[in-house]
This record gives C-alpha cells, structure tokens and sequence, in this order.
C-alpha cells in the first residue's frame, strides 16, 4: 500500500486541498449522514416532526430549568466517568473519547461497505506475515502449562491494576503519579505484563495525571512504552492509537511522519483513528497543511470524514491565525452534510478564547442555545482552561456563571483546578473553587468522613508546585471564609511537613501560632526524621532552634527518639545543643536520657541517672522502658538497687496512690510483659530478686499481688507466687425393593390369593402401581373397582395422578373422595395436588381448584415447586379466561401458598395483553403493584401503548412507576420501551436526561432480551446511545454486542466495531477480545490482535457463572478435570460416562488424567474401560509412564499379576521407565505364589534399568529366595544365599546386603522351619566368615516382632551383634520416626546398652517419646542425662518442650526460640562443615 | 510513650482498652490521652509514631483501669479529637 508517510514527505498540492476535498465528497463517500439517528438529530425535535408528537408533554421532564438539553462529551481534565463498574468489584473499563458517538453511527453503517473493511484487511495480511505471530503460538503450545499459569497470573494483575486505578479515578477523578508508578513497578518487577495491561498504562499517562506537567506525563509514557516493550508485550494498532492519544493530551510536539515511520517498523497499519489523531496532531500545530495530505490519503481510503475531524480542522485553522476559516469550516461541514455539532462548537469556542475574544465566545454560545445545541459543564471548564492558559483570566467569570456545577462534574472541577495549579494559575483554580456551591461540597467523596475540608487536593498540589507561602496564607484565609474548609493552614502544613518543605512549614506553623491554633512538639518530627537519617546535626540543630524559636519545648519523645539517635553519645548531644544556644529543659533531657539507656538495657547508667537527678519525673513516664530494660539485663542487683531507689526517693512516685502502688504495678508490668518461658528462665533469679526487695522492706499492696499471681499461675511458675506473697502489704491489705413382575401375573397371583382368602393389600396395591406405570388407566380402574375393600391410601394417590394425567378429571375427583372417606386426615404428596388442580382449572371447576388450594393449605402441605402454579395461571390468561385467573391468583395469595412475584403475578397482565386490551393491562400491572409490590410485565405494556400512541396512559404509567419507584427506574423503563419500539429518538433524549446514572443490571437485562430475539439493530442502537451514560460499562455493552455478531456469524459488523471499541479509547477486557477473536477466525479473517487464550483451556479457573457460554464439550471437560483435581474419582468417572454417551472425545492428557485418578483410587475396571475408550478414541493412545506404574501397582494389588507383567512387558517396550515402587509389589507378588520364573523374567528385563531407577539389587535376591521358601526348597534358598554371601557379591559389601526383608516375611508368615534354617544360615555367616548382617538383621527382625526372648538368645549366641552399631543405629532411627514403636527401642537398648554411647540415641528416643506422648519416659530420660550430665541439643530440647506443653505440663527449662527446622537445617551445617 | 516497645503486643491484657483509629495527625498521645482522661483514668496511651516519617498512623490503644470506664467511653456515640472525629472501638484480643 502506498505510504502515508512517503506522501507526507513530498509537497502537498497547491490546490486549497481541505476546502475543495468535503464538497468533492459525496454524500455515500461522507457515509449517509441521513441514517435513522446517525448523525446528532436536532436535540430538541420539533412539535411536528415526530409521529409521536404527543409524547413531547415529557420535555419537562428532562429539560432543566434553563431548558437546555444536556448531552455528554470527552473531559479535558481527567476522564471522570471512566471506568465505570459494576458488579463485584470487578473493575471496568471505559475511557472516554472525545469523538462524539454520531462519528461511530456513521462507521458502523458503513461498516458494511467495502472500502472501510479494505484498510483493516491490508493490516492483517501484514501482520501475518510477521515470523513474530508465529513464535508466540509456537511458544504457546510448546509451554502449554507454564502459560496457563502465566496467564492466569496475567489476568490477576491486569484486574488487581485495573481496580487500583480505577478506584482512583471514582474517586478522585484522577490518577497520582505514585499510584501509577507503583503499578508499573510492581509490573515490572512481576514481568509478564499481558497488552491489554500495557493498554490501561498507556491511556492513563494523559490528562488522568493532572498533576504532573504535560511534559513529565510524555515522558513517563515513553518510559512505560519502551520498558514493556522490553518485556515482551507486542503493540498492536490499539495501542499506537492510544499513544497518539496521549500525545494530544498532553499537547507533545512529535513529528507525525516519524510516528508512522514507527508504525511501519513495526509492521502495523495505521487505521481511521490513527489518521484521526494525527490530523489533530497537525492541527493543535497549526499545520493545516499536514492535516490536508492526511485528509487527502484518507480520501484515497475512501474513509468517511467525521465531526471530529471538521472540529479538529477548526482548531487548526485558529491555531494558524485564521480564524475566518476556521468559523467557514462550519458551512462546509453543513455542505458536506453533517450538522456541526457540540464538539465543533466547543473547538470553535477554545479558539475564540485562546484569543480572548470574549465576545464571540458569548455570541456564540448565545446562538448554540437559539440552535439547541448546549455545553456541559465539562465543555465550559475547558474554555475556562483556554482562556486562563491564554492569559485572559479575567473571563473566566463570565462563563463560571454559566456552569451549572452538577454532582457528577465534581472531580472534572477538582481536575480542572490542578490541570491550572500545575500551570501556575493557582488564582483562576482558587476562583473556582470558591464559586462551587455550598449545597454541592456536603456529602461528596473528599467531604465523606469529615466536614468541611473541600480543597486539600487544591492545596495538596499548590505546595508540591512551591506555590509561594503568601498566596497559600492567602487561599487558607478564603477557604476558612468561605466556609469549604475548617483547618486549612493544618493540611498545608501536614504537606509541607511530608514533603519535608522546612522554610514553608515554619512560616505556615509561625501563621498558626499567629491564629492561636497549638503547636506540638511533634509537628517537627517529620522534618527531624530526615536530618535524622543523614546523621546531620546541623539539621538537627536547625529544627530544634525552630522550634524554640516558635514557643516549642522539645519533649522527651522529641529529644530521645528524633534527636539522640544522631550523635554518639547524649553527653555529646546536651553539649552541642547547649553550644547552638538551645535552651535545655534538664527534666525532658533527663527523661530521654533514662529512656534511652533503659532501652539499651544499660541498668548502671539509669541506676546513676536516678540516684543522681533531682527531677520529679513519676515513674509511669518511664515504665515501660525500664521494664525493656530490667528484662534485658541479668544482673538482679541492679534490679533490686533500682527498685529500691524508686521506692525510697519520693521523687519518681509522688502521684497519689504512693510508692508502694507504683512500684508493685511495675512489678505487675514486669512480669506481665515477659513470655511463658521468659519467666520461667529467669525463675531463679526472680525469687533472688523478690527475696531482696523483701529485706529492703518494699511493699506491695494486696490486689496488686493477687494480678502477679494470675500471671505467675498463667505462666506455669506458680513455685513464684510465695516469694512474691513475702512482699504484701500486711497494712493494707431402610427401604424394600418392588419385585418386578408384569401386571398379568400379579393379577394371576392376586386372584390366587383371594380365592385362598389370604390378605391381598400389598399385591393390590403393587399391581395398581405397576398399571399406573404402564399408564393403563381403565385396567387401573376395573382393578380398584373390583377389589375396592382392600385398596389403600397409596393405591388411591397413585389412581389419582394417573386419571389427572389423562385428564379424566371425574374419576380423579372420584377417587380423592373416596380417599377422603377412608380417612379424612390423609396427606396426598404435592405434586397430586398441584395435578388436580390443574386438571380441574383445565375443566373449569374453578371453585374444586380453590378447594383443593385450600385443603393444601389446612393440611400443611409442603410444596416445593412453586412455578406450577405460573404455569396453571398463565396457561388460563392464554385462554383469556379473566375470572379463572383472577380468581385462582387470589386464592393463591390470600391462602399465602406463594409469595408474590413478577412471574406468579405476570399472568394477571398477559390475560389482557393477550385479549390487546392495553388499558386493562396497564390498570391490572397497577393493581399488582398496590396488591403486591410488584409490576409485572410494565415493559410488554409500556411498548404496546407506544404502539398506540395512548399519550395519556403513557403518562399515567410513568406518573406511577416515577412515584412508586423513582425517577430513574421510570426513565430506564421508558428509555427501553422506546427502544424496543424503534422510537430511538426519543429513547436518546431520555439517556440524556442530565444526572441519568448506568443501571447495570437493567442494561444487562435489555442487553439479553435483545440477543435472546436476535434484535441486531435494537442493540446496537442501545450500545451507541450509551455512550455517554454515566458509569457504563462499555467493554460489557460491546461484549454483548458482539455476543449477538457471534450468534449471526456476522464478521463484518464484529470487525467494524473493534474500530470503534478503539474510537471510544476503550480497553477491551480479556473476554471481550476472545469472543472477537473467534469470531474473525471462525470466518477465516485475521486477528489484528494477539488472542487472549481461551480461559477455559484453563483448568485451574473455575468460574460457574461463565459455563454457560461454553460448548457442551467444554463444560464436560472443565468438569471432569475439577473432578479430578478434586481427587473426586466417582464423580469423574460419571462425567467421563457421559461424556462418551454424548460421543464427546477428550485429548490424551484428559484420558490418562482420569485414568491414573481411578488407578489411585483403586478402581480397575473403571481406569480400564477408560483406557480402551481412549484406545478407541486417539490412534496410538498408551498410558503414560506414572499412569502404567499406578496400573501395575492397582494389578497387583486385585491380585491380577498376568496382567501386571503384561503391562511391564509393554512399558518396558515403548521405552518407558517404570516406577521402582511397581517393580518391587509385583517381584514381591511373585515370591510369596513362590513364582522364581516370573521373577527370573522380570530380573531380566529390567536389567539396564535397575541402576537409572534405584531398585535395590537385594530385591531380585531376596524374593528369589522367598519363592525358593514357598516352594519348600528350604535347601536351595540357604545354598543360594550362603553362596551369595560366601563368594557372591555380598560378601564384599556387607553394608548393603541386608536380608532383612527376607527374615522379616518368613517371620511375619510363620514358616518356622525356613526361619530356623535361615537363623543357622546366619549364624554360621557370622562365626565361620565374619558376616555380621545377616544375623544382625535377623536379631533385629526378632525384636520387631516382639519375640524378645528369640532376639535374646541370639544375642547371647551371637555376641557381636551388639557390635554393629551402624546397622543398630539406622534401625532406632527408622524406628523412632514411627508411632507406636517406643517399646522396640525400649528393648533395643535394654539388651545393648552401650549403644547409647552414640549420643544422637537420645534424640532418637525423646522423638519417639514424643510420637508416643510417653511424658513419664521422656521425664525419666530427662533427669538421666541432666544426673549424667549429657548435653541437651536444641532439637532434643524443643521435642521435650512441645511433648510437655501438648500434655498441659510446665517446662522446666528455656524453650529454644527458633523453629524445630532452624535448629534442623542448623545441624545438617553443622555435619557438613567439618567435611 | 517510647516508639521502641515492640507493636506486636499493643494491649495489656488486663486493662480494659479501646482501639482508637483515624486520629488526626495533629493530635499526639498527650491529646488523645487528655482527651479520653474525661472518660476515665487512662492507665496506659499507646500512639505508635513511624520513625521513617515522623507521622503516626491514627490508631492508639487507649488502656482504661476499669471496665466502667471503657463503656462510659462507649456510650458516647461521637468522639472528636482536633475537630475531627475519631473512631472508637474495643479492642477485642485473640485469646
């Protein structure tokens, strides 16, 4: 395609290119301005022009007084009603664009036309050939599960950015630079950031940061544009538009040409809003001749030039001095078609003020209104902005009176003050403020929780921007005038201190001081903390001058926390202060001083600092310190000698209660503040303390004493509580299965049993049963008939179902009265009764319905299923029968069988809907909503008496609904009748009612209804009108929009309004780009974009409230792989079943996820069936390596041992690895069915695999040798061994020969002879060749067992057992980890033992003791090593301590602080650093 | 009140004490303690002050000696401190 840039570059045409190029155009290439509502109507429509003429009564509604329609348009400061949210807390997007919503009409009407496809088509093809798209899919199949979770981590942050920066922006209107930042940081620091994130940072570095300098905001986007880069996010068309965007914003000078320089490198194609926004670049230039080659190119587009762009040329003309042309692009736009509009007229307007001509402003808005064409607030604040920053701030009184200062405008005000802060036009920002109304500052969101502070953002901003200290003295004195604030020089100072603005905050506090307000010695800790830091006495010195200077004295607070800290010792800081000529209060510095050193612990000192003072500080003051301090130190002299001295010395307790209060409750203070095992360390030396206090005759008073008991009991040291008592104060002181059996039979047998006169109930009434079930009423009845005598209730209930069902209302009724008879108490089940009366309504037994309700209702009956009753009613309005319904709902409600609801109470409605007698439906809709609350089917009414025109009654209703439910609830149900009713017109002028706020759920209502009946044209209309509604939703409005493109397959229309998804600046949410995503590839279209993947690919997100969405396939997958995550292995298998009977076929990753949670669970049969639907399903499909492992172990475990080797067998084929753990169950299996082949087999194949896949070696030996056993070859297993160990390999490597396993299975299966053969075999090992394993093993087994006596002889046989301490040791260490074992080990040592000349024994035992909670024996041990004074490690320490606290008893010693994995991890160092 | 005793403990169990929060910034614990003296003999004022910036963060622990104390506090339904209105609960413990 030809370059826009390559034209740019070459000199444009002489030809007046812009004038000539919108009368050349004609009106289709302009794109039908005449479209139903798409370019703006005329607000206001003449009295004639509407067939609906009559409904003009409504103007007064929603004129406001000056009678002015109001309409929305872009901010200029901030974007208030942004991101508009909804729902919970899930956060929103909606940026709102400048171009008004008649451009979008015109697009999206063309949108259907070729050329405009054209332009998006050219994109794609270029981005497909970009290698670029092709790796990320790549990648993405490649880290299929590392992207899930990226992903998911993706959508997390892009919703946790979201809601921070739109919280802000509800707030405030705005964005900080701290926010921001913070977001992008923490971006950064996660990597990964998705493009929709870097679209949200990118829109937000324009006007939504009012506070930052135009300049430093393109700055901070260049920065984020290039770091995301850097991290991978790929820019689509999206976001260079967004960057152009932000450059309009913030007024950045760029060069255009190199912009689309940019686009090209990158590969991506400019769109209609790219050209869009580099027209207005040009133009805000001045450049009307870069703006016309750009016109020119979108000519040769064929792209419809819109309002925006006319309003753009507008300014560009005025910027270039000419403002005749500038006024004549008015006329052209008319020529061209298009009416101008608001946005024209304001650019006109910031024109005229840029120029200061106030009196075409004036003109001109006077002739707006004679045109019906009116300003917001928000248009007029930006002509304030122009004239100010023109330097005409002496009009901006003139058009502040004409704003209105609506609610909703309130953080456009506040933006619009910072925007000229930041301009230094602090005057003009504080004129605004002040004229804001009064009534207007209650209640708004910066009022909320204290009254009257409006204007902390203004000032806030004034001393960030170093606005001079007289002007703020200035604007605090009119802000406490005019009443907005109480405090302002307090918030001044509270910004001046945190921006630590010393010069300001004196001169702010010398102010205050002036006003009689208080000030505090830590008002200057903020400006202190930072001297403070840099250790800079000057600074310090500085501060401290201030604050005498000011009246401040520095209290001890000041001095020990803020001032000390900086010099080396007090001494130093007294003396320096002293020098500087700061007057030192001794009792303050004293205070510090005794603070300081009692929180470093150093007792000396503060026991001199108090004998040697003469200040009468009380002790409170300094409480908490000494206490820090007592507990730090262990010398109790000191202790003593200090307490003494507050005791003694009246200075430090002349509060009332006297010493001896004081000085117990700092005893209390102490002993509170310790930990459990704090007092419990220092036991010994608190009774050494209180037994000194006692000799120096300190007193405490009783109740005091009874506190430090409580504590002492809950600190387990009760053993205290009589040392401290010495210092009281005397002074003071089933169900059964039906046989299934055909009817005839029963009959046969029924008949049988009554001619041998036995009792026939139950056979009866089984018969019956089965009749009813073969829906065989007349036999059903001849039957009851002829054995009437003996039928029961239960036979009856089920005769009546049937007769209800066949609609033989006689018999029913029959039937229930003679039920009746029988016993008038009986209780039929709900759902027979909501069958007779249906059946009976059916008929027009109206008063036996009633009945029947009634008797439901003296019965109690419990019903369950409420919407029947809608069904019956609405089933008679269908019929029109008006008294049936009326009647029936009456009963139902006055018997209070169902609460009144819309659905219950709609049938009274549609019975004259049905009949079309409007009138009556609207008086019935009333009626319900007096009767019920309820209004039921308003919409359906309100529609219809559009249709007719009945002015009147429209009015009536509104009336109505206005009163009962609100204004707006009657505007939105009038907005959707009109609608509905393809009046959009008039639905436009009540959107546009001022104050109108978005209802998401009505929205989303209308929304559905219209997908539900597929009305194309009624949603996009409704989406269009929304625009500019107050907190809607956008991303959800086109969501849904395109929900219904996707229905109707219709990509064009789905394409046309990503255009415009990025017109109005939004950013789309993940879902919103998904469903677009699949609808352009579903057509073979290119994506223009990076598709989000499709979240349900996901499955870790569970979020039932989308599955709908999803194709059946979907659903079942998601709710299989739940299941098995969930480890729910029923459940998964009954969704894998119906899957299958839906023929519903999973990948290969779903199947062996299945299948391995059946194997886990132990179900067989089912894992295979899976497997060989699998098998059915996917060519080639085989289990995976874990999956065949869990199979083999499951075989074995059924005991199907074939199987089992088979699957080895094929494992073992296809090059897998089994597990170990399957390879040990099935050797093992083999030995005990004594099956040496198959074993022998196995041994075989797994050969070269047994070193990669540690098997232990010894098990082929050992279970070789236990089939031997089995097989009664007693002798060849002992020669197979002893072989083994006499000149085989085990015999060299004694250590790793263990026939434990061996010793243990013929002991645990009692084969006495083999054990006994095998004890031989041991010992002759052991005393013929030095072979101690075996008989160790052996000895040990025996002990396992419990046969102590067996282990004992051997023992005594065997003496060197005792000697083979490493094996001794693994075995109590194995041991010791399990429960229940503390008895083996037990015996273990009791028959050797010297083994506990291994220390590490003890730690054995004491876990085991813990494991056994055996307190008795853990005590024992206890006390043995502190008798033999055996070191206690910390771990040894930390076991005792928990066993003892878990059985409730105290700890005799300090609990090791750290974590038993500190002191673990701590060890293990310990072992290795040696080595 | 020292800002060096540890935060982790605020409350001493056996005084009855209200959690107070959103102080302003120009009251420090001699105000809030002068303040809620009215109700009561405050035996214990903890206003954490952060050392980083010189602010505190507007909450104290306010320890009355008794019970009686603490619910004369809370009948009260506003308290204000410096104009602004403070919130006021008991703190509750974990045990």
């Amino acid at each position: 395609m030809v370059s826009l840039r390559c034209c740019l570059a070459t000199p444009p045409p002489r030809t007046a290119l812009l004038r000539a190029l919108p009368r050349r155009m004609d009106r289709t290439a302009l794109g039908a301005p005449c479209l139903p509502g798409g370019t703006r109507a005329p607000s206001r429509t003449p009295r004639d022009a509407s067939p609906r003429a009559g409904l003009l009564w409504l103007r007064g509604l929603w004129e406001d007084p000056k009678g002015r329609w109001m309409g929305g348009r872009e901010p200029l400061f901030g974007a208030p009603p942004l991101l508009g949210a909804h729902g919970a807390g899930r956060g929103t997007t909606c940026v709102r664009a400048p171009e008004s919503f008649r451009e979008s009409a015109i697009s999206l009407n063309l949108s259907g036309n070729a050329p405009h496809v054209g332009i998006v088509g050219g994109v794609r093809s270029l981005i497909n050939d970009a290698s670029l798209y092709s790796t990320v899919a790549q990648k993405k199949s490649v880290h299929q599960e590392e992207s899930v979770s990226t992903y998911k981590k993706q959508i997390d942050q892009f919703d946790w950015a979201l809601t921070r920066l739109d919280n802000s922006v509800r707030r405030t209107g705005r964005i900080t630079k701290t926010l921001l930042q913070d977001i992008f940081h923490e971006i950064c620091r996660s990597g990964n950031p998705s493009s929709n994130l870097a679209l949200l940072l990118l829109r937000s570095c324009g006007s939504l940061l009012p506070e930052l300098k135009p300049s430093e905001r393109t700055e901070f986007v260049h920065r984020i544009w290039d770091k995301l880069q850097q991290l991978g996010v790929v820019y689509d068309i999206s976001h260079y538009n967004a960057l152009l965007k932000v450059y309009l914003q913030n007024e950045h000078q760029f060069s255009p040409t190199d912009f689309l320089a940019k686009m090209e490198g990158a590969n991506i194609q400019p769109n209609r809003v790219t050209y869009q926004r580099l027209i207005a670049a040009y133009c805000n230039k001045g450049d009307i001749e870069g703006a016309s080659k750009i016109l020119g190119f979108m000519k040769t587009k064929d792209l419809p030039v819109t309002e925006i762009v006319f309003s753009t040329l507008v300014t560009g003309h005025a910027r270039n001095g000419d403002m005749q042309n500038a006024e004549n692009i008015l006329s052209v736009m008319r020529e061209a078609g298009i009416e101008p509009g608001p946005d024209t007229y304001l650019a006109l307007l910031n024109a005229y003020a840029e120029k200061g001509d106030i009196d075409h402003v004036k003109q001109t808005l006077e002739m707006m209104e004679k045109t019906d064409n009116y300003l917001m607030d928000r248009d007029l604040m930006q002509i304030v902005f122009s004239f100010s920053k023109a330097g005409y701030p002496q009009y901006v009184s003139e058009i502040l009176e004409r704003m209105k200062f609506e609610r909703r405008y309130i953080p456009d005000v506040m933006n619009l003050c910072l925007s000229l802060v930041t301009e230094r036009l602090e005057d003009v920002a504080m004129q605004i403020l002040v004229s804001c109304p009064k009534s207007l500052l209650e209640n708004t969101q910066e009022n909320a929780s204290n009254l009257n502070n409006f204007g902390n953002f203004f000032l806030q901003h004034c001393v960030t921007m170093n606005t001079p200290f007289n002007k703020l003295e200035e604007f605090c004195e009119k802000l406490k005038e005019e009443k907005l604030h109480v405090a302002p020089l307090q918030f001044t100072l509270y910004c001046a201190l945190k921006a630590k603005k010393t010069a300001l905050a004196t001169d702010l506090m010398k102010a205050m001081k002036e006003q009689k307000t208080p000030i505090r010695p830590h008002y200057f800790w903020p400006l202190l903390t930072g001297h403070q830091k840099d250790k800079n006495i000057q600074g310090i010195i500085e501060i401290v001058k201030r604050m005498h200077e000011l009246g401040v004295n520095p209290d001890a607070e000041t001095y020990g926390n803020y001032v000390f800290p900086a010099f080396d010792n007090i001494k130093s800081a007294r003396t320096v202060l002293q020098e500087n000529g700061c007057p030192v209060n001794d009792d303050i510095l004293f205070l510090a001083e005794l603070r300081n050193e009692a929180i470093n612990g150093n007792l000396e000192r503060v026991l001199s600092l108090l004998v040697s003072s003469t200040s009468s500080i009380d002790l409170s003051s300094f409480r908490g310190s000494l206490v820090l301090g007592f507990r730090r130190s262990d010398d109790i002299n000191l202790w003593s000698k200090i307490t003494e001295q507050l005791y003694t010395d009246g200075h430090y307790c002349q509060a009332p209660p006297g010493p001896t209060e004081a000085v117990g409750y700092f005893l209390y203070n102490l002993i509170d503040s310790m930990s459990d095992s704090e007092v419990q360390a220092k036991e010994e030396r608190l009774r050494q303390y209180f037994h000194q206090l006692k000799k120096m005759n300190i007193a405490i008073p009783e109740s005091i004493y009874k506190g430090i008991r409580n504590r002492l009991n809950s600190h387990h040291v009760p053993e205290l509580i009589k040392d401290v008592a010495l210092l009281v104060d005397r002074q003071t002181s089933g169900s059964s299965k039906i046989l299934v059996e055909n009817s005839s039979d029963l009959e046969q047998k029924l008949e049988n049993l009554k001619t041998e006169n036995r009792p026939i109930g139950d056979t009866l009434k089984q018969l019956i049963l089965i009749l009813c079930s073969e829906e065989n009423m007349q036999k059903a009845l001849e039957i009851k008939t002829k054995y009437e005598s003996d039928m029961v209730v239960g036979g009856y209930a089920a005769l009546i179902s049937l007769c209800c069902r066949h609609d033989n209302v006689e018999d029913a009724m029959n039937l229930k009265q003679q039920v009746e008879r029988m016993d008038s108490s009986i209780t039929l089940d709900p759902g027979k009764y909501i069958g007779l009366v249906k059946v009976l309504v059916k008929h027009g037994r109206l008063q036996d319905a009633i009945n029947i309700l009634k008797e439901i209702k003296e019965k109690d009956v419990l019903l369950k299923d409420r919407t029947a009753f809608f069904h019956i009613l609405n089933e008679a309005a269908f019929l029109g029968e008006v008294e049936t319904v009326k009647q029936l709902h009456e009963a139902i409600m006055t018997l209070g069988l169902a609460k009144p609801s819309i659905t219950l109470c709609s049938p009274l409605v549609t019975l004259h809907l049905e009949k079309d007698d409007i009138p009556a439906a609207l008086e019935a809709t009333i009626d319900c909503y007096k009767k019920y609350g309820v209004m039921p089917r308003i919409h359906e009414v309100l529609c219809k008496l559009i249709e007719k025109g009945e002015t009147d009654l429209i009015q009536k209703a509104m009336d109505f609904v206005s009163q009962e439910q609100g204004e707006m609830t009657m505007l939105y149900d009038l907005f959707f009748a009109f609608m509905q009713t393809g009046n959009y017109k008039e639905a436009k002028k009540i959107i546009e009612t001022p104050g109108i706020r978005a209802r998401p759920g009505k929205l989303q209502w209308f929304c559905e209804k219209c997908i539900s009946n597929n009305q194309v044209e009624i949603l996009e209309k409704l989406v269009e009108l929304t625009q500019k509604l107050f907190e809607c939703d956008r991303d959800q409005m086109y969501y849904n929009l395109l929900t219904l493109c996707k229905e109707n397959n219709d990509w064009q229309r789905a394409d046309a309004i990503w255009t415009k998804i990025q017109e109005e600046n939004i950013i789309p949410r993940q879902k919103t780009l998904k469903l677009l995503g699949e609808i352009l590839r579903n057509n073979n279209q290119d994506v223009p974009f990076d598709i989000p993947m499709l979240w349900y690919d996901n499955p870790l997100e569970a979020d039932p409230q989308h599955s709908i969405d999803l194709p059946p396939e979907a659903v079942l997958k998601k709710e299989l792989m739940t299941a098995c995550q969930r480890k729910k292995s029923e459940d998964a298998y009954a969704i894998f079943l119906e899957a299958q009977k839906k023929n519903v076929v999973f990948s290969a990753l779903v199947y062996s996820t299945v299948i391995k949670l059946l194997l886990a669970s132990g179900s067989l049969d089912e894992a295979l069936n899976v497997k060989n639907i699998a098998e059915t399903h996917i060519k080639g499909f085989t289990l995976n390596d874990a999956a065949n492992s869990l199979l083999i172990i499951t075989q074995v475990r059924r005991d199907y041992l074939k199987d089992a080797l088979t699957t080895l067998t094929t494992a073992l084929e296809s090059h897998q690895v089994p597990s170990p753990l399957s390879v040990t169950r099935l050797v093992q299996a083999f030995a005990l069915k004594g099956d040496k082949e198959n074993i022998q087999v196995i041994e075989k194949m797994v050969h070269d695999l047994q070193d990669p896949i540690r098997l232990s070696r010894m098990l082929f030996i050992n279970n070789n040798a236990l089939a031997e056993i089995k097989n009664n070859n007693l002798d060849a297993a002992v020669e197979y061994l002893e072989s083994l160990f006499t000149s085989g390999p085990l015999g060299t490597d004694k250590q790793q020969s263990s026939i434990a396993y061996l010793f243990r299975k013929v002991i645990e299966e009692q084969l006495e002879p083999a054990t006994e053969k095998l004890s031989i075999m041991a010992e002759r090992l052991a005393n013929q060749f030095a072979i101690y394993r075996p008989v160790t093993d052996l000895f040990l087994e025996y002990l396992h067992s419990g046969r102590v006596d067996d282990a004992r002889a051997l023992l005594q046989r065997c003496g060197a057992i005792a000697e083979q301490t490493p094996v001794l040791l693994g075995f109590l260490l194995k041991n010791s980890k399990i429960q229940g074992q503390t008895h083996v080990l037990k015996s273990l040592l009791e028959m050797i033992p010297d083994i506990t000349a291994n220390l590490e024994v003890y730690g054995f035992l004491m876990r085991s003791f813990g494991l056994d909670s055996d307190v008795a024996s853990a005590n024992a041990l206890y006390e043995e090593m502190k008798a033999k004074s055996i070191k206690m490690d910390n771990i040894f320490l930390k076991q005792y301590a928990a066993l003892l606290k878990n059985a409730g008893e105290p700890v005799p010693f300090t609990e090791p602080p750290e974590s038993f994995k500190f002191y673990i991890e701590q060890s293990k160092k310990e072992v290795q650093a040696p080595s | 009140m020292a800002a060096r005793v540890p935060w982790r403990s605020p409350a001493v169990r056996y005084l009855a004490t209200v959690f107070v929060n959103r102080i302003p910034w120009t009251a420090a614990a001699n105000e809030v303690k002068e303040y809620f003296s009215q109700f009561g003999t405050v035996r214990r004022c903890f206003l954490p002050f952060e050392k980083e910036t010189g602010f505190h963060k507007g909450c104290c622990w306010i320890g009355f000696s008794s019970e009686e104390e603490l619910q004369r506090t809370l009948q009260q339904e506003n308290h204000f401190i410096d104009g602004v209105k403070v919130h006021v609960q008991r703190q509750k413990y974990r045990r």
